[in-house]
C-alpha cells in the first residue's frame, strides 16, 4: 500500500486521537471502565439498542414505497420526496421537539398518552431519520441499469428472483449504508429521548452527558463513550462485510400504482406538516398568544447588537462554516481517492462519537496547550463533518468512471490535469452541493460550540441565540431561530437545484 | 542614562500594574457584568475585567486545575461551592467590605471559600389563565394529574427543586415524592425546556423561580403568568463567588472580591440578574411582584454535597419507577 493513501487515513486518526488521549491520560480512571458494568448500564444499552433497533426497522419499511416512487417517477412529487434528506441534517432537533410536543398534545394523540412514552420517541426517530432510508434506497433502485433487468427478463427469471436475486443485492450496500446512519443517529439521540421520552429512557448518550455536566465525572463519562464507541465500531464493521457494487446506470422510468402514488403523497404531508409546525412555531409570541414577525426588526438593530452581537456572530458563523465546508470537501476527495481497506472503517467508527465529548476534549488542548479556541472550533466541526461528507460524496468520487480517468492518463494527464480538466467541470456542481450540505451543518451546529462555551471569545449564532434565550428575550430568541431556519433551508434548496441541474446537464 | 532606563522601567511598571487583568467566569446570564460592571470598575481600581459566559463552574475549574485562567468564579451554589472547596478549586479570601452584608444567614462558608453575593428563592410559576385557583402547598400540588412539570435531579433547577422538597419534608422525602408522582407531567432535562413546554401550554404549573415574575410582567403581560410559594416554607439559594486557586493571586481580583457587596454592583445583581441583593440596597419597582416566602426551609451546603449524588440517584429511582 503507498505511503501517501495511508498517510491521510493516519492524519485523521491522529486528529482525533490526540485530544481523546490527552484528556483520558488527565482523567481517565482503569477502574472505572471496570465500575461502569453493572444493572444500570447493561439496561441503558439495552434500551438504546431496543429504540434504535425499532426504529431504523420502520424507517425502513416506512420508505419503501416511496422510494420505489423516487426510483420509477422523474417529477415534482419525486423531487420533494428527494429533498427531504435535508431533516435529518439541517432541520433542528430543537424544532422537531417543539413540532411533536404540539402535535402530541393535539386530541388524537393526546389520548393514547404517546407524549413522554417509547412511541414518542420511535415517531419522532423515524420522522427524523427516514428521509436517510428514502434517499439510499431510492437512488440505490434509481441506479440498477435498466438493461441489466432487461437482459435478466429475456433469461426468463420471475419478477419475484428478480427482486430477490437481481435488484435486492445490487442495493444491499444501500440498504447496510442507511440501516448503518439511521441505527447511530438513533443510538446517540439525545435530545428527542430527553425531551419527548422523559426521564424513564436513557440511552448511552444521555449519560454520558448527564454524567459530564451533572456529576462532573469525566472518568466516568469516558468509560461510557468508550463503550459506546466499541458498539458502534462492532455495528459498522458487520456492515462493511458487504460487498459494494460499482455497477451505476440509468434506471427506468415507468408508471406507479394508485396506491403507491397515494401513500408517496401521504407520507411527504406528513413529514412536511412537522417542518412546518416548527417553522411557525418560530414565530409565535406566547405572551400575547399570536404569531409575530416585531422582533425581526430588532435583530439588526444597533442596541441589540451592543449586547447581544447577531451580526458580529453571523459573520464568524459564515467564515467558519466557510473555512470548514473547504476544508471538509477537500479533505472528504482527497480521502476518497486515497481510499484504501480501512477508510470506512476509520470514517465511520468516528461517526457515533459524542459531539459533547469531543468538545471538552478540545476544550482541554486550549487549556493546557493555548491552542486557539476558533482554531479548535474549526478542528471539532472538521472532525464531525467528515463522516457526512464522505458518505454524501462517496458514489460520486468512487464511481467516477474509471474509463475516462484511465483515457486521460494514457494521454498523459497528470493528477493535477485530471482534477482540473476532467473531474472538476463534470463535478463542479456536486462539489458546490455538499459545500453547501456541510456549510448548512456547521452554521446551524450548536452541541460543539455551547460546550466549548467560545461565546464570548468567537461569537457564533447559534450561541449568540442562547445568550438571547438566557436573558429571557425569548421573542428575539424566536426571530433569530427562524432566520438560522430560512438560511439553512434556503442554502439547502440551492444545492438541491445545482444537484438537479447536474443530474440534468448528464 | 540611568534615569532614562529608571523612567522607562517606571512607565513599564505603571503600564503593566494599570492593565492587570482579571478574568471572571459565570453563567451566560451574568454577562451583564461586561457590559455594566467593568469600565466602571476600571475607572476605580485600573483593573480591567473579562468576563466569560461558563454554564458548569465547577467542571470547567476541575478541567482547568492545574492550569488555571480564571481569576474569580461568580454563580457558585452552596452545593458547588462545597464541591470546588473539597476539590482544592478556590482559595479563602473575606472581603474588605463583608460587612455589607445585611444577614448572618447569608454566609456561605465560615472560612470564606466563597461570598455571597445575592439570593433568590424557588417558587411555583403557574398559568393563571388555566389554573384559576391554584393550589397552596406541595400536598394541594400532589392532589392534581399530570399537571406539573418538574426539572431533572441532574439539571441545577431539578437539583435546587429536590433539596427544596428535603429541606422541607426531612426524612419523609421520599415518601412525598412518591405521593407528587401522579401530578408529575414529565420531568424535563433542564428549565429552558420546562418553560418552552410550560409556554406551549403542556402544563399549567412548573418548578421554576420566584423572581421569573419579574420578567414575566416587564413584558406587560399582566395576568398570564405568575409565581406562588407553597405555605410549606420556601427555599432560598444563594449565589456566591470565590477567588480561584492559583499560584499567584491577583490584587485585582481581591479588588473585584470586594467590589461585589458594594452598592453599584449589588443594585445591578437585582436589575439583570433578577435575584434579590445580598445587602441593603434599593429594589427595582417590578420586585413587589417577586412573592416572598413567609418561611425559609434551608439546607447547609455540606450535608448536600455529601449526599448529593445518592439523593439525585434515589429520586431518579423513584421518577423511573
Amino acid at each position: 500500500m503507498k505511503k501517501g493513501k495511508l498517510s491521510l487515513n493516519l492524519f485523521y486518526m491522529t486528529l482525533w486521537g490526540i485530544p481523546i488521549f490527552i484528556f483520558a491520560r488527565d482523567f481517565f480512571r482503569l477502574e472505572d471502565l471496570t465500575e461502569i458494568f453493572n444493572a444500570s448500564t447493561y439496561k441503558t444499552v439495552a434500551f438504546s439498542f431496543k429504540q434504535a433497533s425499532i426504529s431504523v426497522i420502520l424507517s425502513f419499511i416506512l420508505s419503501i414505497v416511496p422510494s420505489y416512487y423516487i426510483a420509477y417517477r422523474r417529477d415534482r412529487i419525486s423531487r420533494l420526496l428527494e429533498s427531504l434528506i435535508f431533516i435529518p441534517f439541517f432541520f433542528p432537533v430543537i424544532s422537531t421537539i417543539v413540532a411533536f410536543s404540539i402535535i402530541f398534545n393535539l386530541g388524537f394523540f393526546k389520548e393514547f398518552q404517546v407524549l413522554y412514552s417509547l412511541k414518542a420517541i420511535i415517531i419522532a426517530n423515524v420522522f427524523y431519520n427516514a428521509p436517510i432510508f428514502l434517499k439510499y434506497l431510492g437512488e440505490g433502485m434509481k441506479s440498477i441499469p435498466k438493461e441489466v433487468l432487461e437482459a435478466a427478463r429475456l433469461e426468463g427469471i420471475s419478477e419475484k428472483d428478480l427482486f430477490f436475486k437481481i435488484k435486492l443485492p445490487l442495493i444491499m450496500p444501500q440498504i447496510f449504508r442507511a440501516f448503518f446512519m439511521v441505527f447511530v443517529y438513533c443510538f446517540t439521540s439525545f435530545a428527542i429521548i430527553l425531551s419527548l421520552g422523559g426521564i424513564n429512557y436513557s440511552t448511552l448518550e444521555v449519560e454520558i452527558a448527564t454524567t459530564l455536566m451533572g456529576s462532573f465525572d469525566f472518568s466516568k463519562a469516558f468509560a461510557l463513550g468508550m463503550v459506546q464507541f466499541g458498539i458502534l465500531t462492532i455495528v459498522n464493521s458487520l456492515g462493511q462485510r458487504i460487498e459494494g457494487y460499482e455497477l451505476k446506470g440509468e434506471g427506468d422510468v415507468k408508471k406507479v400504482s394508485f396506491f403507491t402514488k397515494a401513500y408517496s403523497i401521504i407520507y411527504l404531508i406528513c413529514e412536511y406538516a412537522v417542518v412546518f409546525i416548527g417553522l411557525v412555531f418560530a414565530f409565535f409570541n406566547f405572551y400575547t398568544g399570536k404569531i409575530s414577525f416585531k422582533a425581526f426588526s430588532t435583530l439588526f438593530s444597533v442596541e441589540l447588537n451592543e449586547y447581544y452581537p447577531v451580526v458580529k456572530g453571523l459573520i464568524n458563523s459564515l467564515f467558519l462554516s466557510g473555512i470548514v465546508s473547504a476544508l471538509t470537501l477537500i479533505f472528504t476527495y482527497l480521502i476518497l481517492k486515497n481510499y484504501t481497506k480501512f477508510t470506512n472503517y476509520i470514517i465511520f467508527s468516528t461517526f457515533g462519537f459524542s459531539s459533547a465529548f469531543l468538545a471538552i476534549t478540545l476544550v482541554y488542548m486550549n487549556i493546557i496547550w493555548n491552542i486557539p479556541l476558533w482554531i479548535l472550533l474549526v478542528i471539532g466541526y472538521f472532525l464531525t463533518s467528515i463522516p457526512v461528507a464522505y458518505s454524501f460524496m462517496y458514489q460520486y468520487i468512487r464511481e467516477f468512471p474509471k474509463d475516462i480517468l484511465e483515457a486521460a492518463k494514457i494521454d498523459g494527464a497528470g493528477k493535477r490535469d485530471i482534477f482540473f480538466l476532467i473531474e472538476f467541470p463534470i463535478l463542479k456542481n456536486i462539489f458546490i452541493s455538499i459545500f453547501l450540505q456541510i456549510f448548512a451543518i456547521v452554521f446551524g451546529e450548536f452541541t460543539i460550540t455551547y460546550t466549548m462555551q467560545v461565546g464570548d471569545i468567537f461569537p457564533v449564532v447559534s450561541l449568540v441565540n442562547y445568550s438571547i434565550a438566557s436573558d429571557k428575550r425569548f421573542l428575539e430568541s424566536s426571530a433569530l431561530s427562524a432566520l438560522n431556519l430560512i438560511i439553512i433551508i434556503s442554502l439547502f434548496i440551492l444545492s438541491q437545484y445545482l444537484r438537479d441541474r447536474e443530474w440534468k446537464n448528464s | 542614562m540611568k534615569k532614562i532606563f529608571a523612567f522607562i522601567f517606571v512607565l513599564v511598571a505603571m503600564t503593566a500594574y494599570g492593565n492587570e487583568v482579571v478574568t471572571v467566569y459565570g453563567p451566560e446570564s451574568m454577562k451583564w457584568i461586561q457590559r455594566d460592571i467593568a469600565s466602571k470598575f476600571k475607572e476605580e481600581t485600573g483593573v480591567e475585567i473579562k468576563f466569560v459566559s461558563i454554564n458548569g463552574l465547577v467542571p470547567r475549574m476541575k478541567l482547568e486545575k492545574n492550569n488555571p485562567r480564571a481569576d474569580v468564579v461568580l454563580g457558585l451554589t452552596p452545593s458547588s461551592a462545597e464541591m470546588a472547596k473539597n476539590e482544592g478549586l478556590t482559595a479563602k479570601y473575606r472581603p474588605k467590605s463583608y460587612k455589607n452584608i445585611s444577614k448572618e444567614e447569608f454566609i456561605m462558608d465560615e472560612e470564606w471559600y466563597v461570598t455571597p453575593f445575592d439570593y433568590g428563592a424557588l417558587a411555583i410559576n403557574y398559568d393563571a389563565q388555566m389554573l384559576k385557583n391554584p393550589p397552596k402547598s406541595f400536598e394541594e400540588i400532589s392532589k392534581m394529574k399530570k399537571q406539573f412539570l418538574v426539572e431533572d435531579p441532574r439539571s441545577f433547577t431539578g437539583q435546587e427543586f429536590m433539596l427544596w422538597t428535603i429541606a422541607v419534608y426531612g426524612d419523609q422525602w421520599k415518601e412525598f415524592w412518591k405521593n407528587l408522582k401522579p401530578s408529575i407531567l414529565t420531568v424535563t432535562p433542564s428549565w429552558d425546556e420546562a418553560f418552552a413546554k410550560f409556554t406551549a401550554k403542556e402544563a399549567p404549573m412548573m418548578a421554576g423561580y420566584a423572581s421569573s415574575s419579574v420578567y414575566f410582567y416587564q413584558d406587560g403581560n399582566q395576568n398570564k403568568y405568575k409565581s406562588f410559594i407553597p405555605e410549606e416554607g420556601g427555599y432560598v439559594y444563594l449565589e456566591g463567588a470565590a477567588l480561584v486557586s492559583k499560584k499567584k493571586i491577583k490584587k485585582g481580583s481581591k479588588k473585584f472580591m470586594d467590589y461585589i457587596l458594594e452598592k453599584d454592583f449589588q443594585e445591578l445583581t437585582a436589575k439583570k440578574n433578577y435575584m434579590f441583593p445580598v445587602t441593603n440596597v434599593k429594589l427595582p419597582e417590578e420586585y413587589k411582584y417577586v412573592p416572598v416566602p413567609k418561611k425559609v426551609v434551608t439546607i447547609s451546603g455540606k450535608d448536600a454535597v455529601a449526599n448529593l449524588e445518592t439523593w439525585k440517584k434515589e429520586l431518579i429511582d423513584i421518577l423511573k419507577d
